[in-house]
């Protein structure tokens, strides 16, 4: 198997880990605690996926891998416009997510960490997924 | 004006004898950059274009082109 088939399977994977990421994130959310108590110590993992997730979605990790050529065939110009569309998307969901929040606020009160949670899971699953899908596209 | 950047890539690869990830090798890319460039749904940059040009023994602008 050459590099580039190497980096073929690779980039697969790594669609397969980002769908199953969005998917964690999303169960992460629907089971957090309603309540503050002991919240800051549950909020650690949490913060540590999400950080995961994020520096995932970002070009640095392959700016400190440049020793290999599977780090340039990972991040070539394809992957780059595909995470500049995602992050877009991460954007936009982050947006209607705090539209809706906030919409929702107005009738019934919601504390700041839950709509922290719920804001940075739409965006991170939104950028996740619409990433994962574009590789996996452009790849058949 | 609605212009699109059209591409004989495919023809041109064909007859050098490269598959896609035989071109993808030759240049430094993955094989989904070549199979989004041939199918027009990725506008590669100058550099890339440069780079294909030169690997199938053709001129940018006979690989490349703007259809009106």
């Amino acid at each position: 198997m050459n590099l580039v088939e190497k980096a073929e399977r690779k980039t697969r994977d790594r669609a397969i880990v980002f769908y199953l990421l969005a998917l964690c994130l999303l169960m992460s959310a629907m089971t957090s605690p309603q309540h503050l108590d002991g919240a800051s110590t549950r909020l650690i993992p949490w913060f540590v996926m999400v950080g995961a997730a994020a520096l995932n979605l970002t070009s640095a990790p392959f700016r400190l891998w440049k020793w290999n050529g599977m780090a340039a065939l990972l991040n070539d110009e394809t992957t780059r416009d595909h995470r500049r569309s995602s992050l877009a998307a991460g954007f936009w969901a982050m947006l209607l997510a705090s539209a809706l929040t906030i919409t929702v606020a107005t009738f019934q009160p919601v504390d700041a960490i839950m709509t922290g949670r719920i804001v940075i899971t739409a965006g991170l699953m939104a950028a996740l997924i619409a990433f994962a899908t574009l590789e996996l596209r452009a790849s058949r | 004006m609605n212009e699109t950047l059209c591409n004989d890539l495919k023809a041109a690869r064909e007859a050098a004898g490269l598959t896609q990830g035989g071109l993808a090798e030759a240049i430094g890319v993955s094989r989904k950059t070549i199979n989004t460039v041939e199918n027009g749904v990725f506008q590669p940059s100058t550099l890339l274009a440069l780079k294909l040009a030169r690997a199938l023994g053709r001129s940018v602008e006979s690989l490349f082109w703007i259809a009106e």
